[in-house]
């Protein structure tokens, strides 16, 4: 069930809205919102809810572990076992056939074959994300950084709450804990007024950009060769604004429904089309995953604590480990490998970069940012290689369809995404012509969603 | 001096949001109460019953009509330019078939049964298979194309005994896409009632009949014309030209289908054949092929016909014949007439639709009828 789908629209969200308001205690509201998670998630595949309840199941008691023990032995087994069992899952149904094909191509390399073809392995959706929230809460409770719940339902609604349950922002437990054991005493009214602000602006980057954008461009990428260079530009620069509208657009409406539930979910986005230097970039995109990257990765790793040659190694290493949990591809890995270099470069040179004035540090970060998304975009490296040499070697052809809407789009989606506030930084305070505005542009919204077929979010495939 | 603030002053979105959202939900109720046959393009869409008790798969007692109805293809890849505008009348009887008021007042000689071919979809009452064969044979045809799904044989039986007909044919509509139903047996028993997939077909299916979701639709497919949005419809549907210049639409199914080997076990027609006999029915099995079957020979450049499913149909009439059921394939004679009228432009289905049309359905009917010139007696 999608965001911008009539059942989440019509049926899921009042039904769920008004049997959490009309119930009362925290105890109940934990309860409400672990069984309208589980509803949400079963409508993908029932079937993935026992792998969701599993790992929540496995982190609850991890947390109950460390409460009971207080040698250090233990603690590290509680530490160690839970971590264990959840990226082992997220390796079984994430990574297992693309590890099985690479090892397939080096064994094929050397003229031998694998006895076994890749394996019937459903993706459970979301998986990346919720595995993501009951690791942090495991390692938080282990450093003493979160006191673990003894209340299962509190624990298990944090794990399974619908807005946040599939394609983030990655919520750690610390940063939503007084939310969750405070919801019986929230307040209806409190949130809500930024929280409808926050969904509609979602809804309408989203519906009204980023699909927009879409309808143009998907279907001229499926033919790469066939782009003139114009094209191929218009394209890269249109995946770009896409990408960025559509998950800010998902990450707007996943804390404006957190807000209507009384729970405050972190921002996930600061305007990173506005960054002038790759490391700045990195503060201000997928915010949540980043800091996730930061402190379970890379300073557990050494940070730039040591020489610069560890410090490479540690950016390197967190870099491509970022990309690769966004699919289970090496265009994943080349592009988060990729960013790990400008992170290095920026590193080694920060103190002549800095002195550029920051228009030309934005541009060079932009241009940057850019490239990378062509293989973030791209199925594989013959698509990546079509793509930048149509842009880079002059080419003719015939001209996409949508092109003139296309331009229209990446105007207006550079407008706001280049100079205008982002969605914390508003007050959401309309005057009433604007919310006259804005309503009629998500009633636009609402007729495009009834009439077309939804489109997932793109980070639902992560 | 009024302190209150005015309608449009107090305007938020915390209730403009919420309100719109139960506006358009009252809208959606609101307009159900509206024929669904106001808002459909054809009969399949505007009479559909959603209701499994009943046997046929239309609302019972009612008529459709429609000056310009087109082609499922067509609607499928938000193709105006290639519709075929034509008239359609559709007529339910009191159990949802597509049986129009009958002159005829004796009992029917035979009952078909099938699918959207069989019901004939895209053509005027007079033109379906069993006014053909009625014509023909001077004797009454009854329509029970659609029957839902379960126990076939069980289900002719109910409908013989209650239109009377005793020792008469059953003719099994069979067209080549569909896949060769295995019987119940020890290994595969009969699935027992699913109450979570038939609650699902039926919100679905609310769902399909919203007046709100097909005129909403219908402004974002007139929107999406392929030059300033591109036709995110278009990939529904495959578009040949065919060897007199003519475009005509194909299902990608259909040629899917088509094009691999699949089984052609008969057990399931002996079975038929077998359990419809206790009431002296007797059963003949026409075998439909799909269009890409009849028209890719005749596509430019033509379609290989040396795929491994190429020869479907005539294994699976091999196969009943084996079996003792009494067959009618209708491939080579279509392939034949479809190449005679192509330089004239007649066709045995329509261009814009996966169905046969009136031709193709009088040849049908022609070539039953050669086989078994009286449906009252045994071959």
């Amino acid at each position: 069930m999608l965001f911008n789908s009539p059942q989440f629209l019509f049926l899921f969200l009042p039904a769920t809205y008004v049997g959490f308001w009309s119930l009362q205690g925290s105890r109940r509201r934990h309860v409400w919102l672990t069984l309208t998670g589980y509803v949400f998630y079963a409508c993908w595949n029932y079937r993935f809810c026992a792998l969701m309840a599993f790992s929540t199941l496995v982190s609850y008691l991890a947390g109950l572990g460390f409460l009971r023990w207080t040698d250090a032995r233990r603690r590290r087994l509680c530490l160690i076992v839970p971590v264990a069992v959840d990226l082992s899952l997220l390796a079984a149904f994430k990574y297992a056939n693309f590890g099985l094909a690479s090892l397939s191509s080096v064994v094929a390399a050397f003229g031998g074959s694998l006895p076994h073809g890749p394996l019937h392995i459903l993706l459970p959706i979301g998986i990346s994300f919720y595995t993501f929230h009951t690791i942090t809460y495991i390692v938080d409770c282990y450093r003493g950084d979160v006191r673990p719940t003894r209340d299962f339902f509190e624990f298990a609604s944090y794990v399974s709450f619908f807005a946040q349950l599939v394609a983030g922002p990655i919520a750690r437990f610390r940063q939503v804990e007084s939310d969750f054991e405070g919801l019986g005493r929230a307040d209806r009214g409190a949130g809500l007024e930024r929280g409808w602000s926050f969904f509609t602006i979602g809804m309408l980057k989203k519906v009204l950009i980023a699909d927009t954008i879409a309808a143009v461009i998907d279907p001229a990428l499926r033919n790469v060769a066939a782009l003139s260079s114009l094209d191929a530009w218009l394209c890269v620069l249109g995946y770009t604004y896409q990408l960025y509208f559509d998950f800010s657009g998902y990450s707007d409406m996943a804390v404006g429904l957190g807000l209507l539930f009384g729970i405050r979910l972190p921002q996930n986005f600061d305007s990173p089309y506005m960054a002038a230097s790759p490391a700045e970039f990195w503060r201000r995109w997928h915010i949540s995953l980043s800091t996730i990257l930061r402190d379970y990765l890379y300073i557990p790793l050494g940070g730039n604590r040591g020489s610069v040659w560890t410090t490479c190694r540690n950016i390197l290493i967190t870099m491509a480990l970022g990309g690769l949990w966004h699919g289970a591809n090496w265009t994943f890995v080349f592009w988060g490998c990729y960013h790990g270099a400008l992170l290095l470069l920026y590193r080694l040179g920060a103190r002549y970069w800095d002195r550029f004035p920051r228009p030309l540090g934005w541009a060079g970060t932009f241009v940057s940012v850019v490239l990378g998304w062509l293989f973030f975009r791209s199925t594989d490296f013959a698509m990546a290689r079509e793509w930048l040499e149509r842009m880079f070697v002059l080419h003719s052809g015939i001209p996409i369809p949508g092109r003139v809407v296309l331009i229209a789009a990446i105007a207006i989606a550079a407008a706001f995404a280049h100079f205008g506030p982002n969605s914390f930084q508003l007050r959401h305070e309309w005057r009433p012509a604007v919310a006259l505005l804005l309503a009629a542009l998500f009633g636009t919204s609402l007729l495009i969603i009834l009439g077309g077929r939804p489109t997932p979010f793109l980070y639902f495939q992560f | 001096m009024n302190d209150k603030p005015s309608a449009a002053r107090r305007l938020t979105l915390g209730k403009a949001i919420p309100m719109l959202l139960a506006l358009t939900f009252v809208s959606e109720l609101a307009l159900r109460c509206i024929p669904l046959e106001e808002f459909a393009f054809r009969s399949h869409e505007a009479l559909l019953d959603p209701d499994p008790r009943r046997d046929g798969p239309y609302l019972p007692g009612r008529s459709y009509r429609n000056e310009r109805t087109y082609g499922d293809l067509a609607g499928l890849g938000n193709l105006p330019a290639l519709r075929q505008y034509r008239r359609e009348t559709f007529t339910t009887d009191a159990w949802g078939f597509r049986n129009p008021p009958s002159s005829r007042p004796e009992v029917p000689a035979a009952i078909l049964i099938g699918d959207s071919f069989g019901v004939a979809t895209g053509v005027e009452d007079r033109e379906t298979l069993p006014a053909a064969l009625g014509r023909l044979w001077g004797r009454g045809v009854y329509n029970a194309s659609g029957m839902r799904k379960g126990d076939e044989a069980e289900r002719i039986r109910a409908i013989a005994r209650r239109l009377g007909i005793r020792g008469g044919l059953v003719i099994h509509e069979f067209l080549e896409r569909q896949d060769v139903p295995v019987p119940p047996s020890a290994k595969f028993p009969e699935p027992p009632p699913d109450a979570g997939r038939a609650f699902s077909d039926r919100l679905k299916r609310v769902w399909a009949t919203s007046r709100l979701r097909i005129l909403a639709e219908r402004i974002d497919r007139r929107m999406q014309d392929g030059r300033i949005v591109p036709n995110s419809y278009r990939s529904e549907v495959v578009l040949e030209r065919l060897r007199n210049g003519a475009e005509i639409l194909f299902s990608p199914i259909e040629i899917e289908v088509w094009r691999h080997r699949r089984s052609v076990d008969a057990s399931h027609w002996r079975r038929m054949q077998a359990e419809i006999g206790k009431d002296g029915l007797r059963l003949v099995v026409l075998l439909v092929p799909v269009k890409y079957d009849v028209y890719g020979p005749l596509l430019e450049p033509p379609a290989s016909q040396s795929t491994p499913g190429a020869e479907h149909l005539e294994r699976l009439e091999a196969s009943l014949v084996d079996a003792g059921v009494p067959v009618v394939n209708l491939k080579a004679v279509f392939r034949e007439l479809a190449r005679e009228g192509l330089p004239r432009g007649r066709y045995l289905y329509w261009r814009d639709d996966t169905h046969w049309n009136a031709l193709g359905l009088e040849i049908a009917a022609q070539e039953l009828v050669r086989a078994i010139p009286d449906p009252a007696s045994p071959r």
